[in-house]
């Protein structure tokens, strides 16, 4: 038994591939932040230009839930930011003196 | 991590290879390490920690997969002192007619160099149960190495 023994040591089981990198992953999230990111100050810009254009002839929002859902999953925690800034650009402003909820509200 | 990886990637992969073919072997080795690099470099106490988490997920694929294992069950994981293939592959499939409970702990106590003790901790039995397995693995490899022709 010993002799059986002393012969398996004498194999040697091969050595594993090198590992995968691990950063690989880590990559196309960076990317996946940055276009968000990239998607979100555009959208910013565009709506700061358009400022004086009335309430109701302001555009849809233009973050989709597809864009958004992505982000959602990868940078949950970048999300809540991302929507408060987003939102104050596109959303009507209230305290807006010539804003439509204004005038609804003296009426 | 990485260091790690090279001290006891041999014997790990070894290891593995007690439940799954080569190439899955290889897989769930990696998937183990990336894992645990993920994590931020997990403190490892002791080599006993890998086995065990290997053995984890070597079983938890199993039970996945086990129509493939058969597949790649051929593949060469083993080095023979001569370099000769087919001596690995004898010494492999000579392995494989053992049971699981007995091939694991003579690939850990040969290859992965560890006492009945740390086997026991690796596996969840006691090192007498290990030993005992150890030993009826053992006598029936010794059947099947010798009896082949």
């Amino acid at each position: 038994m010993d002799e059986l023994e002393t012969l398996l040591r004498q194999f040697r089981p091969r050595r594993p591939g090198p590992l995968p990198d691990v950063d690989a992953g880590r990559g196309s999230r960076r990317l996946v932040r940055v276009v968000l990111s990239g998607i979100a100050a555009a959208v910013a810009i565009i709506v700061g230009w358009r400022q004086p254009i009335h309430d109701s002839d302001r555009p849809k929002a233009a973050v989709t839930l597809g864009a958004l859902t992505p982000y959602a999953i990868n940078e949950a925690s970048d999300l809540d930011s991302l929507l408060t800034s987003t939102s104050r650009a596109i959303l009507p402003d209230v305290e807006r003196s010539t804003g439509v909820l204004h005038a609804l509200a003296k009426e | 991590m990485r260091r790690l990886y090279e001290v006891h990637g041999r014997a790990l992969l070894a290891y593995a290879c007690a439940f799954l073919g080569p190439s899955q072997a290889e897989d769930v080795l990696h998937q183990v390490f990336l894992q645990l690099l993920r994590d931020g470099g997990t403190e490892i106490s002791s080599p006993g920690y890998l086995f065990r988490a290997v053995r984890n997920r070597a079983l938890n694929d199993l039970r996945g997969r086990s129509r493939e294992v058969a597949l790649d069950g051929e593949a060469q994981w083993l080095e023979s002192p001569s370099g000769s293939t087919e001596t690995a592959l004898a010494l492999q499939s000579a392995l494989r007619t053992l049971p699981d409970e007995q091939r694991e702990v003579i690939v850990l106590r040969v290859w992965g160099q560890m006492t009945f003790e740390e086997v026991a901790a690796v596996i969840g039995v006691s090192p007498n149960t290990a030993a005992s397995r150890y030993r009826y693995g053992l006598a029936k490899l010794n059947e099947v190495w010798h009896g082949r022709t």
